[in-house]
């Protein structure tokens, strides 16, 4: 465990150095609210409505393929720290991925033609 | 090193917050974040038998609870978008819908 | 001791009533267990014996978990509750740390502190949700949901008090199997039917997401 002690005060700096400056500048900083420091900058345009616009489904497609290729990219790491041990069996080895990924693959290019990659 | 116990109690804890969350609660989106607290109290469970033991099947086991936890979050949050077309809402009283009276 | 878990939870459930859960609350749990945590850490580097280190390292990582899951499954807007995830599955990544299995830790951030939420962070974004309304206190609901955690967390801790004494850590067990390349060993030998199952299960959640959300229909 001792070596992530260098780790745990590494977080523990950047914690305290983080919540130092919120903190100085909170309590030193001078404020002044209101008045022209509402308005917007320079040439700027009026705000209209809610800065919370619903979100574009696309994105919620995007992060679907992304969760689905990242649980396969973890899979890959272990596969491929494991490869070079059982290199005899290094065809069999070879087959189980081709057809794990063969298969991912196939959703893939099914996300492909519906045009959940197109992005208008 | 961290007695077996401790490391089940705190799976359990987190399972019960989990649970507790699940059935008490009515907006959607906090009951697939109660069950992903749930599912990694599991994990938890898993990986400390799996420690313990000295068996690596726990954490296999784990790596495929993973999998699953993506597949449901993918799919259940599509249902989720769907009722929100439909209901404009996303509380469970609205599935009474699907009840057959 | 551990039935004031359930009582407390049952406290901060946003309900109305006997004491209504203000939002200043929350606050202090999140500022208590942050400062708790850091006292702790401060603790463990003051002593730096590696056993203890590990020791304390994992009391307060859970503890971080558990305070986090308790604002997740009582705050009222969502977003929030995302975020506090956040900090239950960094937690829980840090306890898999203490237990030597490192991959998990990372796996765990990677997948579902990176991947999940982010998915979850999009829904709520999405969907613009209406706060959920405080139910009443004394409802059926809250006491039953409290009634069936705390039965349970009971029949587990009455279940795991004689295992304690019979299973004591590392019994006989070297460093090797919680190394990736023992997971990697028994996942491509004999988990191999599960792992390829894995990849039809993802198959089908991509194509059921696809499917639900309905991107065509749009168009």
């Amino acid at each position: 465990m001792n070596e992530y002690l260098s780790v745990l005060v590494f977080l523990l700096l950047a914690t305290l150095v983080g919540a130092a400056l919120l903190v100085l500048s909170h309590y030193l900083g001078p404020r002044r609210r209101g008045g022209i420091k509402g308005t917007p900058v320079e040439s700027g345009v009026d705000p209209i409505g809610d800065a919370r616009i619903p979100f574009n489904v696309r994105f919620y497609l995007v992060g679907i393929l992304f969760i689905v290729f990242d649980v396969e990219a973890v899979f890959l790491y272990v596969w491929a720290v494991i490869y070079k041990q059982y290199l005899n069996r290094g065809a069999f080895l070879l087959g189980e991925m081709a057809l794990f990924i063969g298969i991912l693959l196939f959703g893939y290019v099914y996300a492909w033609k519906k045009g959940a990659l197109d992005w208008d | 090193m961290v007695p077996l116990t401790h490391v089940l109690v705190f799976g359990a804890v987190l399972f019960l917050i989990g649970l507790v969350g699940f059935l008490s609660r009515r907006n959607f989106l906090t009951l697939f974040m109660s069950v992903e607290i749930m599912l990694n109290a599991v994990n938890v469970n898993l990986i400390g038998f799996s420690r313990s033991l000295g068996d690596t099947a726990g954490q296999v086991f784990a790596v495929f609870v993973i999998t699953v936890a993506a597949a449901e979050v993918a799919v259940g949050l599509a249902i989720l978008i769907l009722m929100y077309r439909s209901r404009g809402r996303v509380l469970v009283q609205d599935w009474r819908a699907l009840r057959d009276n | 001791m551990t039935s004031v878990w359930p009582l407390l939870l049952y406290y901060l459930l946003p309900l109305v009533g006997l004491w209504t859960y203000r939002r200043g609350g929350r606050t202090g749990t999140l500022a208590a267990g942050i400062s708790w945590f850091l006292a702790a850490v401060a603790l463990g580097v003051v002593i730096g014996d590696a056993r203890s280190f590990a020791v304390i390292s994992f009391y307060l990582l859970s503890l971080v978990a558990v305070m986090t899951a308790f604002l997740v499954v009582t705050g009222t807007n969502p977003v929030y509750g995302a975020l506090s995830l956040i900090g239950t599955f960094t937690g829980i990544a840090g306890v898999f740390v203490v237990l030597q299995c490192e991959f998990f830790g990372i796996v765990q951030v990677i997948l579902y502190a990176g991947a999940i939420l982010v998915l979850y962070l999009f829904v709520v974004m999405m969907v613009d949700l209406p706060k959920e309304n405080a139910q009443k206190r004394g409802g059926v609901r809250g006491i039953a949901a409290i009634a069936t955690g705390l039965g349970l967390l009971a029949l587990v801790v009455k279940a795991l008090a004689p295992l304690g004494m019979r299973l004591q850590p590392a019994a006989g067990a070297s460093a090797e199997p919680y190394s990736v390349r023992a997971v990697g060993t028994a996942l491509f030998g004999p988990y191999l039917v599960p792992f390829e199952v894995a990849s039809l299960l993802l198959l089908v959640a991509l194509v059921g997401a696809i499917v639900l959300s309905g991107r065509e229909r749009e168009s």
